[in-house]
């Protein structure tokens, strides 16, 4: 005898399920449905596998797909590199400067790709470009050229780098240093321990960044935008840019490239994941410890280089793009040589007297704001129902709202652009595509932090509150509501900074009219006809602008959240998100 | 206050696990019932069964008159319509609201409870009051101690009058001292509101002290019930008994069994029989159990007494008060546990005599294969 069970559709939580599929659905599936469609529409409208015969019959793709791969992977070990470098001497060496190179990460975390490429197109630059006249008055020679795969490569590295350094020494800081003073106790070399505990034990962690970085780099768009399609270098991204930005737009064609871009984005993260699987299955899983002190080896003289390796890194990610930035943004002649009379402030004059620039303004915060609130409220409801509910309509729920993380972001956006473009619901040359868009591009980011957070929350709690006499609704927003308010703030501003800096939907799902334009999109534009000063006194005001914002958001919000910030189980990882 | 009866309740998890088999019990009004067992034996399961956070897969149960749980028709009065108290282990004390909001937080919500400031506010101090916790009502849970956290979760439950009180290991976070003064204090409170509670510990000396009966569980199934008194000094499952704290196992064959509850037992490599109180039949395979502390050790009595036998001392272990020693008693090894005073040392002889009183006759058809 086993009693009825309740249907699903009785539990209390099921309006909430059906909600959550509806918005996703139409938010996250309905784009790929067109995507998918699309790409197999010939054009008398009937069905064809032509597009995807035509990707290997043409030059274009090919070409773009082995960029793609070198852009990628050399990205990557570089990044990893340089980031492995710098974790393993701030947190294990005794070096000097450490805790600056982490806050300095910090910062450096939120900066936008496209501020680091505009700063080395003109550093970079082949003939006029600072570094080579440095190098040229030296050594007489001007080795360095901006619009090449290596430039590309390195700057993409120095884009990954605090990423990368960050996860990787959280990982460092999270082994309980028991099992590296166990390995020097037997008489290791500190050089052994390092090689032989450490590193595997941190290995695991690491995997996830890494195939986050994978993806990260093989959807890269701006970058190779502004450093290699001048060259006539394109990876998937822009190759994809160029196809739909010029005439006649190829679309069947873009759709089948879109997904051919997508599939090998995930074949790649399979690749790594099963390799990393086969070399660890199960064998270890890192411990979080119990708040020890790491050991720091003594490393003599060598600390010097170090700290000076990882000054200069951090120089290269945040400083010096920042410092050209500003000297290109005051130039009245971009090359020449720098001196007082060169400097004018007519570029800033320019822009914050002219009623575009306010309408564009007043735009990139319509869709920041838009799009963090509703992306916010969506993941809340997905990372919660994926938590408490043991059904596997609330796991499809949360896959589906979390599986844009593995498109790359340029083919989501192909798709977005199929989809709305149609009737029943035409959003095409207004603000909301780009809103619905980002929405579902960051609604993996929104979720898997809103579950961290989540899951920090004793199930105890609400239940407490069921026992007092409280109904589910009466529990959420009485008890589970308040108790996550900071995670709930921290998600926010993430996905508001993720949405100011966006340049990838704003560019490919905009019409080009200010109406539909937001600032990133706006300076992007304004580089690529070549009005670099206006361009990059453009960036610094909308760098200023997230900076005064984000600053004032969190003091208004932090003051909301500090009642809610006496928990205990929250705190940590609330005002750590708050922080980053 | 009502009586909780339980009927033929099973859990099962999902994947085929049963939590808990066929159980039935009933705390009548007023009672502590404690659901003892090692981790993992279904006890917490079964109270959540009845708090409602857990739906049965079969069984009924009832609180006073109302059947909140029946598996034949599968209705089920929700947590919140049941009216219990109850204490959780990590307390789940809601740390964004200050001491008197967490007790006050059933009397403000639902629109059947009265909101008037003024007498709620009176209920609120009056049960803070109960538990000691007067004056604290601004502090925030992360300024509390691990006690105080305890008298304010006991408060929270308490404040409306609850017809029922459930506890889940509510003295496990606590330290040694603490919970011993902890206990008395839930017994008081406990008293002064005469509320049917059901308790979840896996510690014996809790059982002990706070209960009217108690119901000892292993692996989702019940293997003894009775008072602590009768539990404890009768123990009729070995597994009982070894938890406990019987440690001391001796089997045997019955070599002679008589009509007023006694029956003379053969220890392996013994020829002297041992008189112990129960029943059995001859040649019947059996335990006998005893107490390291009831296990006494003489350096010069007769061995001619009843249940006395020659012993040597193999291992004296010091722990303080009391000395720790392994007695060789023909093929077997006892553990004693004797005054320091008597300065036992290894390799001495003595007679060992087990009181007829103290032996347990652990029933043979319980026994484990």
């Amino acid at each position: 005898m086993n009693i009825p069970k309740r249907a699903w559709w009785k539990h209390p939580l099921a309006p909430a399920l059906l909600a959550g599929f509806l918005v996703v659905g139409i938010v996250n599936l309905y784009p790929m449905f067109w995507l998918i469609v699309g790409s197999m529409i010939g054009a008398d409208g009937d069905i064809t596998l032509e597009h995807y015969r035509n990707i290997f019959q043409r030059l274009g793709p090919i070409e773009a797909l082995k960029n793609s791969i070198v852009f990628t992977s050399c990205s990557l070990l570089l990044g990893l590199a340089m980031a492995a470098v710098s974790a393993l001497s701030t947190t294990r060496l005794k070096t000097p400067l450490a805790s600056w190179v982490r806050s300095m990460s910090i910062i450096a975390f939120v900066n936008p790709p496209w501020i680091l490429a505009m700063a080395y197109a003109w550093l970079l630059s082949p003939q006029a470009g600072t570094f080579n006249r440095w190098s040229d008055a030296l050594i007489g020679v001007k080795p360095f050229n901006a619009f090449s795969m290596p430039s590309m490569v390195f700057v993409a590295a120095l884009f990954l780098y605090p990423y990368l350094y960050l996860t990787l020494s959280a990982a460092l800081e999270n082994i309980d240093s028991a099992y590296e003073e166990a390995a020097l106790i037997v008489g290791a070399s500190p050089w052994h321990m390092l090689r032989s505990v450490t590193i595997p034990l941190v290995t695991p962690a690491m995997v996830t960044s890494i195939v986050f970085s994978i993806v990260l780099l093989w959807e890269s768009f701006s970058i190779p935008a502004i450093l290699g399609a001048p060259a006539r270098i394109y990876v998937f991204a822009t190759y994809l840019y160029r196809l739909l930005s010029t005439p006649p737009p190829e679309l069947g064609l873009s759709a089948a490239i879109a997904i051919f871009f997508a599939v090998t984005a995930g074949l790649s993260v399979w690749l790594v994941l099963g390799l990393a699987r086969r070399h660890h299955r199960g064998r270890f899983r890192v411990i979080g410890g119990k708040g020890h002190r790491a050991v720091r080896i003594d490393v003599g003289w060598v600390k010097y280089p170090l700290a000076a390796f990882n000054v200069t890194i951090i120089g290269l990610a945040l400083l010096v793009p920042y410092l050209a930035l500003l000297m290109l943004s005051l130039s009245e002649n971009l090359y020449e040589r720098f001196s007082l009379s060169n400097l004018t402030l007519r570029h800033y004059i320019d822009h914050l007297g002219s009623p575009v620039f306010y309408e564009i303004f007043w735009n990139t915060l319509q869709v920041a704001f838009c799009m963090s609130i509703a992306a916010s409220v969506i993941a809340l409801l997905v990372a919660y129902l994926d938590l408490r509910s043991s059904g596997t309509l609330a796991k499809l729920l949360s896959l589906s709202a979390t599986f844009p993380i593995a498109i790359p972001g340029v083919a989501f956006v192909v798709g977005v652009a199929w989809a709305w473009l149609r009737p029943p619901l035409v959003l095409y040359g207004t603000i909301w595509i780009i809103i619905v868009c980002q929405i579902s591009r960051f609604l993996p980011l929104g979720v898997q932090h809103l579950r961290d957070g989540l899951s920090q929350v004793q199930v105890e709690l609400e239940e407490a509150a069921r026992t007092c006499g409280a109904g589910t609704l009466t529990m959420l927003w009485r008890v589970t509501l308040p108790v996550i308010r900071p995670v709930v703030i921290a998600t926010f501003l993430l996905l508001w900074m993720a949405s100011m800096r966006d340049l990838l939907t704003p560019l490919f799902l905009g019409t080009g009219t200010p109406a539909t334009a937001t600032l990133s999109q706006r300076i992007y534009f304004l580089w690529g006809e070549g009005l670099t000063p206006q361009s990059a006194s453009l960036a610094v005001i909308l760098v200023s602008l997230m900076a005064v914002l984000y600053a004032l958001l969190r003091v208004i919000l932090g003051m909301w959240a500090t009642k809610a910030s006496r928990t205990k189980t929250v705190t940590s990882a609330g005002r750590a998100a708050i922080g980053v | 206050m009502a009586q909780v009866r339980v009927e033929q309740l099973t859990k099962t998890f999902g994947g085929g696990v049963r939590a808990v088999e066929d159980i039935s019990f009933t705390a009548d009004e007023g009672q502590i019932v404690t659901l003892l067992g090692p981790s993992g034996c279904g006890k917490t399961t079964i109270l959540r069964c009845i708090a409602g956070l857990e739906a049965p897969t079969m069984g009924r149960i009832v609180i006073g008159e109302k059947v909140v749980h029946d598996g034949a028709t599968g209705r089920a009065v929700p947590v919140e319509e049941r009216a219990i108290g109850m204490v959780f282990q990590s307390y789940a004390i809601w740390p964004h609201l200050n001491v008197f909001d967490n007790v006050a937080f059933a009397l403000k919500i639902g629109g059947k409870q009265e909101k008037k400031t003024e007498s709620l506010r009176a209920k609120v101090l009056e049960v803070l009051q109960s538990v000691g916790m007067e004056g604290f009502e601004k502090r925030y849970p992360s300024e509390l101690s691990g006690g105080q956290q305890q008298r304010v979760v006991l408060a929270r439950a308490l404040v409306y009058r609850p017809r029922l009180l459930l506890l889940d290991e509510p003295l496990a976070n606590l330290d040694a001292k603490l919970r011993e003064a902890m206990r008395l204090e839930l017994r008081d409170v406990q008293q002064r509101y005469g509320l049917t509670t059901i308790y979840v510990t896996h510690d014996q000396a809790e059982a002990m002290a706070l209960s009217d009966q108690v119901i000892v569980l292993r692996a989702g199934k019940i293997l003894s019930q009775g008072t602590p008194r009768e539990i404890f000094t009768r123990p009729k499952h070995p597994f009982v008994a070894e938890f406990l704290g019987v440690s001391n196992r001796i089997e045997g064959r019955i070599a002679e069994a008589r009509t007023d509850n006694l029956v003379k037992v053969i220890i392996e490599g013994m020829d002297q029989p041992i008189a112990v109180i129960g029943e059995g039949n001859v040649e019947d395979q059996v335990l006998v159990a005893i107490r390291p502390s009831d296990v006494e050790l003489h350096r010069n009595i007769a061995s001619s007494q009843e249940n006395t036998l020659p012993g040597r001392i193999a291992r004296v272990t010091f722990l303080g008060e009391e000395l720790d020693c392994l007695v060789r008693v023909g093929d077997v090894t006892l553990r004693a546990r004797d005054s320091a005073e008597k300065d036992w040392r290894s390799g001495e002889q003595v007679q060992v005599r087990l009181s007829r009183k103290n032996l347990m006759l652990l029933r043979p058809d319980f026994m484990e294969p």
